[in-house]
């Protein structure tokens, strides 16, 4: 059974959801199940899926496994802020503070596509 | 004695190492009629017991015990993922200052090794860790993007790093219960598989690591050699992390260091010795900015300077750190006060730090999305 929350709607292309605090205004990712206690305290909030890149890594999996070097980084989206984990896709390297856009993605839920600037 | 007052009566630790033959109960039984022995008592004067363990399944506190003919005394089990050792202390001191005990055993035992390798699971019954492990979240990569930022906002090299490697490598082979127990260069560490860039096998601690530590806490002090006494315990844990975080803050820390510092009365300037989570060797850097003993920004000068060194101002991992003995997890916060008993004590050995007074431990506990960290500890002891 696959409860990961939904956090993308069904406008065209999709945009990414989180959720507002009422009081605070913070705002979390993924957005808050709406069967949680917690769902009463918080507003859906539509990001705006352009962001920069805060920090980053890449992760050289044994060899053993077979699998190639992958970016994973924090990206920073501004508009609605808040900070989102993720894997990053590009050509060459990532770096600090390059444009990446928030995407929907089958494997994985979401991934950050560097923006060519 | 002074009521409040509580002592370190004994310390003892196993040799943390890959040890798959040998199961938990016997290695933690090892570091308890050790730490009994240094005690000068005997099981009998022990009237509670805390045991801190994350992976070794329920009740583990209990099975250790049950074959040393104890009279049924209570037996407590307390899991705060690497911090599980320093809560322990922290609970059992809680129970010593209400008077409900005198003496307590507090115990710390992980076998890794019986998890088949790999990086250390995270907890997964949350949905912003799930989708985040998903993409690729481990306890390694968490550190590199610290790693990253850090080499990025302070404009410095990887070589930096690999220093703190090197120096504690280098305490780590004049410790014989470290389990890494080579000298190491700048130029293998840095050579060393690369793991999460800009961190490298050497600069990750050991994960196959099995290990005990135990020590015996009184109100009363008996121990025939001079008191080392606990002058501050503090748990902290991870405040939901915001868009405008600096990763580099090590927030948790900090306030748990900023608490300890308060309840004890002194600062950083009084602190003569240091064991901190060095798990990777980035965080060392971040921790002596958020322990105070640097100011900000002045990490990297601090590290250079050789003042963090066994024969610095400030030593700090003497026994060599996580990276050099390795991690076993419900163990690491108790041996690293275990050290530090021994560096106060005159009793370190080749490692023996020059007359410390005042003792600082830290340790810190990971593994959920959202937050610094879950749980971070600071201790200090003095004698």
């Amino acid at each position: 059974m696959d409860i990961t929350p939904r956090y993308w709607n069904q406008s065209i292309p999709p945009m990414p959801l989180g959720s507002m605090h009422k009081k605070s205004k913070e705002i979390i990712f993924p957005p808050v199940a709406k069967d949680s206690p917690l769902d009463i305290d918080y507003v859906d909030q539509e990001l705006n899926p352009n962001g920069t890149l805060y920090s980053f890594t890449v992760i050289h999996p044994s060899k053993k496994l077979g699998i190639q070097p992958y970016a994973i980084g924090f990206v920073n989206l501004p508009d609605f802020p808040v900070r989102i984990f993720g894997r990053l896709v590009q050509s060459g390297s990532p770096a600090i503070g390059d444009k990446y856009l928030m995407k929907p993605d089958t494997e994985f839920g979401h991934i950050f596509e560097k923006i060519s600037q | 004695m002074n009521k409040n007052m509580i002592y370190i009566e004994g310390v003892a630790m196993t040799r943390f190492d890959k040890q798959p033959n040998t199961l938990a109960p016997e290695l933690a039984q090892s570091a308890i009629l050790n730490a009994v022995k240094d005690a000068n008592l005997t099981l009998n004067d022990i009237e509670a017991i805390y045991c801190a363990n994350v992976f070794g399944g329920m009740i583990l506190g209990q099975l250790i015990v049950r074959d040393l003919q104890l009279q049924g005394i209570p037996i407590y089990n307390i899991e705060n993922a690497c911090a599980s050792g320093a809560t322990a202390v922290h609970l059992a001191k809680h129970a010593l200052l209400a008077e409900q005990y005198k003496t307590i055993l507090v115990v710390g035992i992980e076998q890794l090794t019986q998890l088949g390798g790999g990086t250390i699971p995270l907890q997964l019954n949350d949905h912003k860790t799930r989708i985040y492990a998903n993409s690729g979240l481990v306890l390694p990569s968490i550190y590199a993007m610290r790693a990253t930022r850090y080499l990025y906002e302070r404009d410095e090299d990887p070589s930096l790093l690999a220093q703190v490697a090197v120096k504690n490598r280098f305490n780590g082979s004049l410790n014989p219960y470290a389990q890494q127990r080579t000298p190491t260069t700048i130029e293998e560490v840095l050579s060393s598989r690369m793991i999460a860039e800009p961190l490298t096998l050497m600069q990750c601690c050991p994960s196959q690591v099995d290990g005990a530590a135990a020590l015996i806490l009184s109100t009363e002090h008996n121990n025939g050699r001079k008191p080392v006494k606990l002058l501050a315990s503090i748990v902290q844990s991870g405040m939901q992390e915001k868009y405008s975080d600096d990763i580099l803050d090590a927030e948790i820390t900090a306030r748990a260091a900023r608490l300890a510092y308060e309840q004890a009365g002194i600062g950083p300037n009084d602190i003569d010795v240091i064991e901190l989570h060095d798990a990777f060797t980035i965080a060392e850097l971040i921790y002596y900015e958020a322990l105070g003993i640097a100011k900000p920004g002045e990490g990297p000068e601090l590290l250079r300077s050789g003042k963090t060194g066994l024969s610095g101002k400030i030593p700090v991992n003497p026994s060599g750190g996580l990276l050099a003995k390795g991690h076993p997890l419900g163990a690491t916060g108790v041996a690293q006060m275990v050290e530090l008993t021994w560096q106060l004590e005159g009793r370190a050995m080749e490692r023996q730090v020059n007359k410390p007074k005042i003792a600082l431990a830290q340790c810190t506990g990971g593994g959920i999305a959202g937050v610094d960290h879950a749980a971070s500890s600071v201790h200090i002891l003095g004698i």
